[in-house]
């Protein structure tokens, strides 16, 4: 597997790459070959077959690790202390794009909508192995709904190029609605499929790819492009090492805003939904007894309240 | 009720339960005459859309709880296929301009949702926790919002239909109408190729036994402090027949794995007799998704934890010694029933 190929190699996978990107930004057009990506040779080889580009979208989310850091005497949230990691689920995604890519040569561009605060996160993707990371970031663009965000998104695509498969993680951590990478799909009128736990691809644009849905798994053959959302059962994500870290600072995060994407109405005020008031999440009312003890007192006791508990609920 | 509308328009999942269903139909309902009372009587309607294959004697049932079943029945949905769902959600949705259109959020149910409202061009809130009708007529939805403690309210302003996806397991479900409502039958769509084909259906084998059905359920959240404490967890829960379930750290750690078993506004709700949580804090976020449940024991080591107020049994106390404890008495007991011991009185 190209994640668990030696460091060494993964790094040099990553040099030869950065350097082509910088011709390419600076404006002479090269071709990423696929001879210009060492071969995995644990998977077979496509020579001669046009470089893929795959997209993977990515979102800085709360760390959850730092708990609930939430003011109860303001009832606010206190965003500053929580650091934004990358979502956990778009790991998944990104590890799957590297491999594709290292198995067919090409590159992995990362697009993630956010604050300027989120470069971070890109940055990092960048470590773990992404070619290019574009950050879509104004201060129009706040505000932005799930069909607004996919909007801003597909017109990303439009302008970068159109992409052999998009990535996506199937929900976000924070606020996990798993719209969005639908309605990606739909904007870019190309297919989509959400929960995919497994993926191979006979061909860049065939994947056969099985998705988990709560009773049963579907297997469906999708011919790309497409965007697929996947969970973490898929694979596991490669982690970045403090080398990768510092070589990453060589390679940038490109900002696009607005005006980069020509987007004239974007953020809240474009958005179908609006947000209203806050209210009190219900807390159910105490009414309970407390007690404390040596764990073995207090195991027995809890075993007790169930035996009665669950036989009075089967009676 | 006109034939040619439907007001609210139910979307039944492709699977799942009928308990489910039935707490959408029976929101809608309530949805429905609340409307119905701000405009005098005239009530909107509630419509339940019903993709399969052969699935009349399924259709014949809903019609007990709602006032029209869409039936689409045809070969092209023995097996769930999103843009082939979508596209018949889609086209009675233009069909019947509902106000409102709300869908199970599970797995099927959310990919739906997301398709239809982007084809639609309409909002969407995810995993509404309360829906309500404000006195303009308009449908207000309750969702996490990154403040724990509160709920925010999303509205749809000018777009139609106003759209959500419902978890289980919150709402009271729908009680049979005195006469059941009509079946129409709706033409299945020709099968456009979307470049997705299915080839196989895999039933997951176990069928660990429902969620929303468990008498009982386990608990976890950090406070169990590490992976192997995770697994006493879950021994204990085979132990007890119980689903054992988790907050979100804990699916971030992947101790848990599994996502159907995160608890709270963006996981499942779940209403069991018992709730045994085992170091978890009680943000809201989590509670949301258990405060239905008949009897809360929690275990935390910090007085002041907001579960521990919300719990019918609190225990102060390390919640992995706890669990391993129950675990030794239960092996303990186990032993001594297969064993030599006496039989009992
Ligand atoms: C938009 C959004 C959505 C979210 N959705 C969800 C969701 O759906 N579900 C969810 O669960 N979370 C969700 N969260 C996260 C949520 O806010 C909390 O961070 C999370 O529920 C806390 O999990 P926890 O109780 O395991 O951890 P913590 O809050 O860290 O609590 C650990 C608890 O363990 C106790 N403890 C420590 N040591 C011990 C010990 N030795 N013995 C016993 N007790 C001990 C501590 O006193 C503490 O109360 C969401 C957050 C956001 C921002």
């Amino acid at each position: 597997m190209p994640g668990d190929a030696p460091l060494k190699r993964r790094l040099f996978s990553a040099n030869i790459i950065e350097s082509h990107r910088r011709i390419w930004l600076s404006g002479v057009k090269i071709h990423l070959g696929a001879r210009s990506v060492p071969a995995d040779p644990t998977l077979p080889t496509t020579r001669g077959v046009r470089p893929i580009l795959i997209y993977v979208l990515l979102k800085a989310v709360p760390d959850s690790r730092f708990g609930p850091s939430y003011d109860p005497v303001s009832r606010t949230m206190i965003r500053e202390s929580s650091p934004l990691i990358v979502n956990p689920l778009d790991k998944n995604a990104l590890e799957a794009a590297l491999r594709l890519r290292d198995r067919f040569g090409g590159r992995v561009a990362v697009l993630s909508l956010a604050p300027p605060a989120a470069a971070e996160a890109l940055q990092e993707s960048l470590a773990l192995g992404a070619d290019e990371a574009y950050l879509l970031s104004d201060a129009c663009f706040a505000g932005s709904d799930t069909l607004v965000t996919a909007f801003i998104l597909a017109r990303a695509v439009e302008k970068l190029g159109r992409p052999d498969l998009i990535l996506a993680g199937d929900r976000s951590a924070d606020s996990g609605t798993s719209h969005v990478p639908a309605q990606l799909g739909e904007r870019l009128g190309i297919p989509h499929l959400a929960h995919v736990c497994a993926l191979s691809a006979p061909s860049p644009n065939v994947l056969a790819v099985k998705t988990d849905l709560e009773d049963r798994f579907i297997h469906y053959r999708v011919t790309g492009p497409a965007v697929i959302a996947v969970t973490r059962q898929l694979n596991r994500p490669r982690h970045a090492t403090l080398m990768d870290m510092v070589r990453a600072r060589a390679k940038t995060v490109t900002t696009l805003d607005a005006a980069a994407l020509d987007i004239a109405r974007a953020g809240l005020a474009a958005s179908p939904t609006r947000p209203g008031r806050l209210v009190p999440g219900g807390y159910r009312a105490a009414k309970g007894e407390t007690v404390t003890g040596a764990p073995a007192e207090m195991a027995a006791l809890i075993l007790s309240r169930l035996a009665a508990l669950l036989s009075s609920a089967k009676g | 009720m006109q034939t040619d509308v439907c007001g609210i328009m139910v979307y039944v999942g492709e699977t799942g339960t009928l308990r489910g269903t039935l707490e959408l139909l029976g929101e809608a309902r309530i949805l429905a005459a609340k409307l119905g009372d701000l405009r005098g009587g005239d009530d909107p309607g509630v419509g339940a859309v019903l993709c399969g294959c052969r699935v009349e004697e399924k259709a014949r049932e809903l019609s007990r709880f709602a006032d029209r079943v869409y039936l689409c029945d045809s070969p092209l949905f023995s097996v769930y296929h999103p843009g082939r769902y979508a596209t018949v959600l889609s086209s009675l949705a233009r069909k019947y301009r509902p106000e409102i259109m709300l869908f199970p959020a599970c797995r099927s149910g959310q990919e739906l949702a997301a398709t239809v409202a982007a084809r639609l061009g309409t909002g969407l809130a995810a995993h509404a926790v309360g829906l309500d009708i404000d006195p303009r007529g308009r449908l207000v939805q309750l969702v996490a919002t990154f403040g724990d403690g509160v709920l925010g309210e999303i509205l749809c302003p000018v777009n139609r239909p106003q759209m959500a996806t419902v978890p289980p397991g919150l709402f009271a479900p729908a009680t049979p109408r005195a006469v059941p409502g009509g079946i129409v039958h709706e033409q299945a769509p020709d099968d456009e190729c979307d470049g997705i084909v299915v080839t196989a259906v895999e039933e997951k084998n176990g069928a660990a036994g429902r969620l929303e059905d468990a008498p009982l359920v386990l608990a976890g959240g950090c406070g169990l402090r590490d992976e192997g404490n995770w697994r006493a967890l879950e021994e204990l829960g085979a132990l007890l027949h119980a689903p054992v379930c988790c907050t979100r750290p804990v699916l971030d750690a992947g101790w848990q794995r599994d996502e159907e078993r995160m608890i709270g506004i963006s996981g499942a709700a779940v209403a069991p007799a018992v709730y045994l949580a085992l170091g978890i804090s009680g943000s809201t976020h989590h509670t949301v998704g258990m405060e239905r449940s008949g009897y809360v024991i929690a275990v935390n080591n910090d007085p002041g934890a907001p579960l521990l107020g919300m719990a019918d049994l609190a225990v102060v106390g390390d919640a992995a010694a706890v669990v391993r404890e129950m675990l030794r008495i239960l092996s303990g007991e186990k032993e001594s029933r297969t064993g030599s011991d006496p039989p009992g009185p």
